[in-house]
């Protein structure tokens, strides 16, 4: 089985009945899903039932996607969907994590420091902790626009958002990623830069 | 301070390539003439790098067999547009379209625009001579209760029914 298969190549043999080659949409996507997932809940367990079911209902849906969109696209849809009913019914915050977990966070994270523990982290650690620190909807924004690699408008339609909205929360969500990198990752920040 | 806000803001869209070409080159002077945009310009694109190289979440090992294992016994389910049938849509909708033109159809020749007083309706609605007596009356209104309990019992039977089973596979996973 060729893994070069368009993602469009791979939904019409799963529509044929090769239910098998789902899994290479799944191996393609997980790592996305799941980080989106994970920007939502902050939590392991739940991102990881979050994409497993997202999976599920793109799988039983597949013959409703048109096409029309990346398939990237619609399946961060459901995945963005499936998260936003998960938190409900968990009656967790959707629009963004409460200023006490923030801060729960921000204080482990401030205690790594007394021991010299973050000096050794890397810089990508270091940014996916002051991304941690987002609200959920601003951490989803980045991830979809630097990870996922969708466009403004792509964004949108996962997230149900007009695309002028969409850039006006990205500039918002860099700022206050910036602000948090700079007060609670000062000498890190400039360490690498220096370096 | 806004004026921060605003050179930023112009940054990051010339970095995201959303800007048309006057104010990209606008933005690329200011770039080469003034320091404080240059320097404004290395802090963003630094991080603007970082976050395109940031490494993603990993899931579980066994993710893609977890969900593999869940969709052996589940079909791809046929597509919406096969079994909505646009006919019976367009049906209703046609059936309440006529509704409202037969309404305004009705009501429009009757309209007295030369009436002026507030209390007298402009138009004269059908006299409904019907006897309701007949049918409501204390046994009807005895039947439709008992009718109604004997719904809501059946529902909250199916309602729990489906909870219990609902647990009982989330005790079996």
């Amino acid at each position: 089985m060729s893994l070069d298969l368009t993602d469009n190549e791979i939904i019409a043999r799963v529509l044929r009945g090769d239910q098998q080659a789902y899994g290479q949409l799944v191996g393609r996507y997980q790592h996305y899903v799941f980080t989106l997932a994970f920007r939502l809940t902050q939590s392991r367990e739940d991102a990881e039932e979050i994409a497993q079911d997202s999976f599920i209902k793109a799988y039983r849906s597949l013959a409703d996607f048109k096409g029309g969109s990346k398939f990237s696209t619609w399946l961060y849809t459901i995945a963005h969907n499936t998260g936003i009913t998960f938190l409900r019914k968990k009656k967790l915050p959707v629009q963004s994590m409460d200023e006490e977990k923030n801060f729960l966070q921000l204080e482990n994270q401030e205690s790594g420091f007394q021991s010299n523990q973050v000096e050794e982290k890397s810089k990508h650690q270091m940014v996916n902790q002051a991304i941690a620190m987002l609200s959920a909807e601003d951490a989803q924004i980045i991830t979809l626009f630097y990870k996922a690699d969708q466009s403004l408008q792509e964004i949108g339609q996962v997230m149900g958002l007009d695309p002028n909205t969409v850039k006006v929360r990205l500039f918002r969500a860099r700022q206050r990623l910036k602000e948090k990198m700079e007060v609670y990752f000062r000498e890190e920040v400039a360490n690498l830069q220096s370096t | 301070m806004e004026a921060k806000q605003r050179m930023e803001e112009r940054i990051w869209a010339y970095m995201d390539g959303l800007l048309d070409g006057k104010e990209k080159a606008a933005v690329e002077k200011l770039l080469i003439t003034d320091p404080a945009w240059k320097r404004c310009h290395d802090s963003l694109r630094d991080l603007d790098r970082t976050l395109h190289s940031v490494s993603l979440e990993e899931p579980s090992m066994r993710f893609t067999k977890n969900v593999m294992d869940q969709i052996t016994s589940l079909q791809v389910a046929p597509a919406t547009r096969t079994y909505v049938n646009k006919r019976i849509i367009y049906g209703i909708g046609g059936f309440f379209l006529l509704l409202i033109t037969a309404t305004l159809a009705y009501v429009i020749p009757q309209l007295d625009f030369s009436q002026t007083s507030p209390q007298q309706f402009p138009v004269k609605l059908p006299s409904m001579e019907f006897d309701w007596s007949r049918y409501v009356n204390p046994t009807t209104l005895q039947v439709f209760f008992i009718l109604d309990a004997v719904a809501a019992l059946f529902f909250l039977d199916r309602y729990l029914q489906r909870k219990k089973t609902g647990w009982q596979s989330g005790t079996a996973k």
